[in-house]
């Protein structure tokens, strides 16, 4: 996984989150979870486990996600856990592949980075929902 | 760190609300079993300290901290937990959330099965919680809402139909008491709908979609789910003017309303995307 810091230096680190700025991701978890699916098809990789894997990035003032993630892992009862570093790949490459990020923008008109997350909830090694 | 500013608000604190019970460096602990006791805490940690600041913030958990320090309320768990769910760390979420349940199973259950229902997905430990919930606090409310309604939710999205239907029937007649002058909530209506709509049920599907968009005209999810259901019968026409309705609905900033929509996709919730999809289909 390239996780390179690639955000703006002109673009603020303010601790904002989606959710102040109005900026889930523009399609919902039904619509994400069929594009996933056709994406992991062609992977064509076996899964296994069950929990969370969360990606937190940063979303820069152009709406482009920062590389920079940070890997978050559960199992089904919300304890820390590591799935297999294949799934957390493909998931990463998924992730990549989502690039209709909202711009933040604020009511005074101006423009704000803001912090993200995409969650997978995964059951025997097959996605069934994404959040949020 | 934190440990000395967490123990100087403590001692500040004792010192002003349990009557100067500080002799010689013997902290006398309060009374967690008064309310009077436990409301001037949240009030003073709470109300005017940790919902002061930004929940994202140090000074946030620092408050919280120092109240548990002196009392170990549930609410003061529950409150640690926000920002951990709200920035999808689940494993730090889940062990406070289940802390609060402890201390406080009737307040904290559907709270916690709530969380689950609407922000993790995990219908079926959703309806576990909701299910303990009822029998604690039987017909209770969470966030607006019936615990029946949110069992409605889990098993739709779980595709169990047929408890989903009686999970929204039991959801709308605790709220009529059995008055059908009295309207259920716009939303228990639109999920109904949306619960017949999938179950090919046009019919009953129309009514409450119908129903939903009496009481809530610009809801895009009950008029584009409307539209699907007039596509079922192949009645085009009506569909596309259902449709236009949700994308006119959509690009006014109309939403699912409910508080925590801005955190999270309720469940099959439809953005923009799905209705200029479906637009396109019919072209």
């Amino acid at each position: 996984m390239d996780t390179t810091n690639n955000l703006k230096s002109n673009c603020d680190t303010y601790n904002n989150y989606y959710y102040s700025l109005g900026c889930k991701y523009p399609k919902n978890s039904t619509s994400l979870l069929k594009e996933l699916q056709v994406f992991l098809k062609n992977k064509n990789n076996r899964y296994s486990g069950s929990g969370y894997i969360t990606f937190h990035f940063r979303i820069d003032c152009e709406g482009k996600p920062n590389q920079k993630v940070k890997v978050l892992q559960t199992d089904a009862n919300y304890k820390t856990y590591h799935f297999d570093k294949i799934l957390v790949n493909d998931l990463y490459l998924f992730l990549k592949t989502l690039n209709e990020w909202k711009i933040g923008l604020a009511k005074n008109g101006n423009t704000y980075s803001y912090l993200a997350f995409i969650t997978f909830k995964i059951y025997n090694g097959k996605i069934t929902n994404i959040a949020p | 760190m934190g440990k000395l500013p967490i123990l100087l608000l403590s001692f500040l604190f004792l010192s002003l609300f349990c009557n100067g019970q500080i002799v010689k460096q013997t902290i006398k602990k309060c009374d967690c079993s008064s309310k009077i006791v436990t409301d001037s805490l949240i009030t003073k940690y709470i109300d005017n300290g940790s919902d002061k600041h930004h929940r994202h913030y140090s000074e946030f958990q620092l408050y919280l901290d120092s109240l548990i320090a002196i009392c170990p309320l549930a609410i003061a768990y529950r409150e640690k937990a926000i920002p951990f769910i709200m920035g999808g760390d689940y494993a730090k979420a889940f062990p406070l959330e289940d802390k609060a349940v402890e201390l406080e199973p009737k307040t904290y259950t559907a709270y916690r099965a709530f969380l689950k229902c609407i922000f993790t997905k995990d219908y079926f430990g959703a309806i576990t919680d909701f299910e303990k919930a009822q029998q604690l606090t039987p017909d209770g409310y969470e966030m607006d809402h019936t615990y029946f309604f949110y069992m409605g939710l889990c098993n739709l999205e779980l595709k169990n139909y047929t408890a989903a239907e009686e999970n929204f029937q039991r959801d709308i007649s605790i709220q009529t008491r059995g008055d059908k002058g009295n309207t259920p909530h716009f939303n228990s209506l639109l999920y109904a709908g949306i619960l017949y709509f999938e179950m090919k049920n046009i019919v009953k599907a129309k009514e409450f979609l119908l129903q939903c968009l009496k009481a809530y005209s610009n809801s895009p999810d009950a008029n584009y789910y409307l539209a699907l259901t007039y596509n079922l019968e192949g009645d085009i026409n009506t569909k596309r003017q259902y449709l236009r309705a949700a994308y006119e609905a959509v690009s006014n900033g109309y939403l699912l309303n409910e508080t925590n929509e801005a955190f999270t996709y309720y469940p099959h919730q439809i953005t923009l995307f799905e209705v200029e999809k479906e637009i396109n289909n019919g072209k």
